[in-house]
This record gives structure tokens, C-alpha cells and sequence, in this order.
């Protein structure tokens, strides 16, 4: 009898130690049980430009279809704000260049925010942190921010959570896109996660005309030629507007931090916004912000971090000016000597970069 | 009963086997630990970016950056009889940003064969091949890959194989004038950079490998360069301070 007892024992440790986790099912018939969903991750493919590298995806929220599916449902639902009222696509319209179009963004109740909508145009790329001032480092630490901020969407994870977990379709959703055995289990955690996986796939679609003529499918003008020629200061007689240091092919950004002399301030600490100085606390960081891509910039006005600029034309002025003096003023930023015509011919270029196709593209519509 | 006395020592069998650690059994090591530690200076101390005022010609100098690329980095023997000394590569390109990182670069974990080496070898800059490349051609986190796209320069067809940025005050009177070179193209890659040092490496043991770049030699060296006349070099015909800078890179780099 001892023997047999010994025998179940080892028996028992045997199939138990080597188990795996996520083994684990619930028993159908428990409140909330999701297991006869079927979960059948199909991996999302992204298409990319012909000189964007594959979209980056962290190895703990890989691309599905169906995690992409619920992170479009997300991005569009109200349901994450307090009062129903406002979803992420109310700052982040497609027609918008992914930007809500205001100088400030607006939150739930008409709260004034302090900073424009950034755009979400390629923001997979985004690997230098998020934010004008780089808060965060993934979108999917992003995502989690935005619902609790008194100036935006101003609700509780926790409610939203509860929301989520008492609908009707938001279950079977996350159980399609996480295979999660109880809707218990829907998190703020997951839904940032869609979230991530809807942003990751906003690319743009390669259909500018500045693509086609790289691609050697078509040709700019002279004006765009010339605007191309001191964007990127390749020509010896042109002017250098400097652009492509901050604004580089193919993202039209370098995902890098600057102060590009927008204010006159006495001392660095005096910014109106400290920028990613208020984030490292690194005196030459203040008044620095997150360089945006200028892909599709025809739509995504007004420009710069609190939207002072109206138009395309105000910014090149701002930079044909120099900008104003400060200790981290960058180097690149002076006085550039731009004529009318350099100016108009620069502009011309700029718009070489719309693409509405990738504004436009179904997948990234709202679904409801 | 004989049946159930045979299984247990079955199952004990399949319990001790199945949950093993396969990486218990490890080779003797004969690799050595080895990390390349690289500061800039200015002069005699420690490169200061920003707030320092830097005497340059009897003008004030700040930097504001400076990064570059080292590429084809490797230990070498030299070998009796040999012509060309025996060479152990380390990595092939990284790339070097001080203004993020305090004044001071890493490279750590080379597993390196043990031995004794009489030296390093390595470049400044993007080498031909990986030059004839393009951001996206890598993966994203690679040191050319899009990641650092703002040091490809597709006006050149070439990555900018360092940046060096900084206010110069011409007349203490904040007269400033912007500098910022930016070398890049085939023609600028510097020449294999050789430091003749011993370096002898033990079994599992750490060494560290120092290199100092003298960032006020890279402007002096041969003459110092006229920023005021010579503010940029951005473009292959504003050549002259990123040929400066890149001639200079050779001497301005001791190892110990």
C-alpha cells in the first residue's frame, strides 16, 4: 500500500513539475468563462514603403489580426472616456493627418489641454520615446496614459476596466486577440496592448509623390526639385534650409529632441513648457521637443508644440528668421537667407510629402 | 506488486531527466571578458558639454555634440616572418554617442580569445560596403538602422560618420557663430587607425581597453580650423572642416 501511495506521489510531482502555465483552462460554466471561444492568432502583416525597415514589434504584443481588430475598435469607442463622449480618434483623426487640426487638444468637457495632437503616422518607428517630451518609451506604456488624464479622456482605469469586462462584444474580442480564458482577465494592461498593435499599423502607404520619384515612378517639378535640393542642402547654388537634419528620409524625422528657438527666454528654466526638460530635469533639455514627421504636414496644421503656427508658410518664416537666441538654441537653427521664391520653392516640396491614400486607407477608419 | 516496483524507479527515472539543465556541462571557457571604454577631452580634461567655455584661438568655445561610428574594430598579433599582423575582429561597426551618454562609451561582453595581442586596429566612419546602404536596409536597432536615421544623408548617398556641433563666441560679446561638421562619403572614411598596445587576455577573466579622444586636437591638429570662415560642412562642397575633422581623428585617440 505504501508503495502504491509512493508510486501517485512521483507520479504526481512528475506531471506537475513540468507542467507549462499557461496550461491552465477553466472550467466551463464559471461566471465569465471564455474557453469555447476559439482563439486562433492569425499574425498581422504590415506593408511598408520600399525603404522603411519591417514595422517593430516587441516581442510580448506581436501583431494579430484580431489584436489589431480590437485596437481599431478601442481607438474609436468612447467608451474610454468618462462621460462617453470622446474616444483617442477625437485627437488623432485620420482626415487630420492623425491630429485633431486644433492648436490645442480639447479633453472631455471642453478641458483645454496644453499641447497640439500629435500625429500617428508611422509611430511604430517612434523609438525614441513619445510625447513632444518623451514621457514614455512604447506606445503601449502610451496608450495607458491619455485615459487618465483630467485634460483628456479624464476616466479610471479601473471603471474602464469593469466597462470592458461587462460588454457585450469586448470579451469574446480580447479572447480572440489574447486568448483569455475569463473576461476577468481584460486589463488596462491588454487594451493598451490593442491599442499599440492599431497604432503600429498606421504606416504610411508610399504613395506621395515624393515616394514615386524616389521610387523612380515620377519626377517633381522644377519648384519641387529646388525645394527637395535645399531641404536637403544637395545643391552648391541653392540655399541650405537646413530641414533634413531634424526631418530626415524616409520617417521626415530623426526622432531626436530639440530647442529650434521658438521662445525668448532668459534663463533655460524659463520655457512656458519645459518640454523634455520637464521629463530628465536636465537643464539643457528644457524647451526641447520631440522632432515631428513632416509626412503628410499639409494636414496636420496648426504646427509645432502648442500649434502657434497656422501654416506652413509661418513656419518657414520662423526658421528663414533663426529663431530666438538660448543656450541650447541648436546649432542648426540660423538665420537662412531664404528668398521668396526659395521660400515658395520649399513649400512646394513639403506638399510632395501629402499621401492621401494612407489618410484614407479602410483599415485605419473607424468601424462603428 | 513486482510491476508497481519497476515503475517507481522508471518514474523517478523520467523525473530527474526531463526537468535537466541542459547548459549544466560548459565548455572550459577561452574566452576573455572585454569591454572598450571611450571618453572625450578636451585638452588635458574630461569633455564638458555645454556649460564648460573652452578657450579656442582667444575665442569661447562650447560643444554641444559629438558622436561617431567605429568600425572593423579589432586585436592584433604581430607574427614573426609575417607580413600583416594576425588579426582577431572584435565587431564590425557601433556606433558612439557621448552627448547621450555623459562623455563616456561602453562596449561591453566581447568574448574575446584568450591570448597576448600587440594592439588594436579599427576606422572612423561607415565602410564602403555598409555605406552603400540605406537606413531602412537594416533592423531597426542596428547602429545604421532607422533608429539613427538623422546620421544618413541620402543628398550624399552616405551616412554621416560623425557629428561634431557647438556655439563659437568671436568676440566675448555673444557674437556667436553655429558650428556643426558633418563628415560622411567613402572618400572621408578614415584609413585602419592602429594602436600598439599589450594586451593579454586571461581565461574568463574582464579587461577593459581605454581610448581617449581628444576632441581640441581634432580642431588644432595641422593648424586649427577657422570655424568663423568654416562654420558647416553639411554638403560635399563645404568639405573643408569635415576633412579636418576626419584627418584629424587618428591622432587625437590614444588607447591604454
Amino acid at each position: 500500500m505504501r508503495i502504491t501511495f509512493l508510486f501517485f506521489l512521483a507520479s504526481l510531482i512528475f506531471i506537475t513539475s513540468c507542467g507549462s502555465d499557461d496550461d491552465f483552462v477553466c472550467q466551463p460554466g464559471v461566471p465569465g468563462d471564455l474557453t469555447s471561444i476559439p482563439y486562433d492568432p492569425v499574425p498581422h502583416e504590415v506593408a511598408v514603403p520600399f525603404d522603411f525597415p519591417p514595422v517593430p514589434v516587441p516581442p510580448n504584443n506581436e501583431l494579430t489580426n484580431d489584436g489589431v481588430n480590437l485596437g481599431r475598435h478601442l481607438f474609436y469607442d468612447p467608451i474610454l472616456s468618462v462621460d462617453s463622449s470622446m474616444a483617442c480618434a477625437h485627437c488623432h483623426l485620420p482626415g487630420g493627418g492623425f491630429t485633431d487640426t486644433l492648436e490645442v487638444s480639447l479633453g472631455v468637457g471642453g478641458a483645454v489641454g496644453s499641447r497640439s495632437s500629435m500625429t500617428l503616422i508611422n509611430a511604430a518607428y517612434y523609438l525614441n520615446g513619445l510625447f513632444w517630451d518623451g514621457r514614455v518609451q512604447s506606445l503601449e506604456d502610451q496608450a495607458l496614459l491619455p485615459v487618465e488624464d483630467p485634460v483628456e479622456l479624464m476616466h479610471q482605469w479601473s471603471d474602464v476596466e469593469f466597462l470592458l469586462q461587462n460588454h457585450d462584444e469586448y470579451p469574446t474580442m480580447f479572447r480572440k486577440a489574447f486568448g483569455i480564458t475569463n473576461k476577468s482577465e481584460i486589463s488596462k494592461e491588454l487594451t493598451a496592448k490593442a491599442l499599440a498593435q492599431f497604432e503600429r499599423c498606421i504606416v504610411s502607404a508610399g504613395n506621395s509623390k515624393y515616394d514615386q520619384v524616389i521610387s523612380l515612378n515620377g519626377f517633381f517639378s522644377p519648384s519641387e526639385q529646388n525645394g527637395f535640393d535645399m531641404f536637403f542642402d544637395s545643391s552648391s547654388i541653392l540655399p541650405d534650409a537646413e530641414c533634413g537634419h531634424c526631418h530626415n528620409a524616409p520617417l521626415f524625422t530623426t526622432n531626436e529632441y530639440f530647442n529650434n528657438g521658438l521662445d525668448s527666454v532668459v534663463s533655460l528654466f524659463d520655457f512656458d513648457d519645459p518640454g523634455l526638460g520637464g521629463i530628465t530635469m536636465n537643464e539643457f533639455d528644457y524647451g526641447k521637443f520631440r522632432a515631428p514627421t513632416l509626412r503628410n504636414i499639409e494636414f496636420t496644421a496648426p504646427y509645432m508644440h502648442d500649434g502657434r503656427f497656422q501654416t506652413l508658410e509661418e513656419v518657414i518664416d520662423h526658421y528663414n528668421s533663426g529663431g530666438h537666441f538660448a543656450d541650447n538654441l541648436d546649432p542648426l537653427i540660423n538665420p537662412l537667407g531664404l528668398t521668396e521664391e526659395n521660400k515658395a520653392d520649399l513649400l512646394a516640396f513639403l506638399l510632395t510629402l501629402s499621401d492621401t491614400t494612407t489618410l484614407q486607407n479602410p483599415a485605419y477608419q473607424n468601424p462603428f | 506488486m513486482k510491476q508497481f516496483l519497476l515503475l517507481i524507479p522508471v518514474c523517478f527515472l523520467l523525473l530527474m531527466t526531463s526537468c535537466g539543465d541542459d547548459t549544466a556541462i560548459l565548455p572550459e571557457p577561452e574566452v576573455a571578458d572585454v569591454s572598450l571604454t571611450f571618453k572625450t577631452m578636451f585638452g588635458d580634461n574630461e569633455l564638458d558639454f555645454n556649460t564648460t567655455v573652452y578657450d579656442y584661438e582667444g575665442m569661447e568655445m562650447t560643444i554641444s555634440k559629438f558622436d561617431f561610428f567605429i568600425s572593423n574594430v579589432a586585436l592584433y598579433k604581430n607574427v614573426e616572418g609575417a607580413l600583416d599582423p594576425e588579426q582577431t575582429e572584435l565587431f564590425e561597426i557601433d556606433f558612439l554617442d557621448f552627448t547621450q551618454n555623459n562623455n563616456s562609451v561602453t562596449i561591453e561582453s566581447l568574448n574575446v580569445p584568450v591570448g597576448e595581442y600587440d594592439g588594436i586596429v579599427f576606422s572612423i566612419g561607415v565602410p564602403s560596403d555598409l555605406n552603400a546602404q540605406q537606413p531602412g536596409d537594416f533592423s531597426v536597432t542596428h547602429p545604421l538602422g532607422i533608429t539613427n536615421v538623422g546620421h544618413h544623408w541620402a543628398a550624399w548617398d552616405s551616412y554621416i560618420f560623425s557629428k561634431v556641433e557647438g556655439r563659437l563666441d568671436t568676440s566675448g560679446n555673444q557674437d556667436y557663430v553655429n558650428f556643426s561638421y558633418h563628415p560622411g562619403t567613402d572618400a572621408l572614411f578614415s584609413n585602419k587607425i592602429e594602436k600598439g598596445i599589450s594586451i593579454n587576455l586571461v581565461a574568463g577573466q574582464q579587461k577593459t581597453i581605454n581610448f581617449e579622444i581628444d576632441l581640441e586636437n581634432i580642431f588644432v591638429s595641422g593648424g586649427a580650423l577657422d570655424i568663423e570662415m568654416y562654420p558647416d560642412s553639411h554638403s560635399p562642397d563645404e568639405s573643408t572642416g569635415a576633412e579636418h575633422v576626419m584627418d584629424n581623428f587618428p591622432s587625437s585617440i590614444s588607447v591604454n
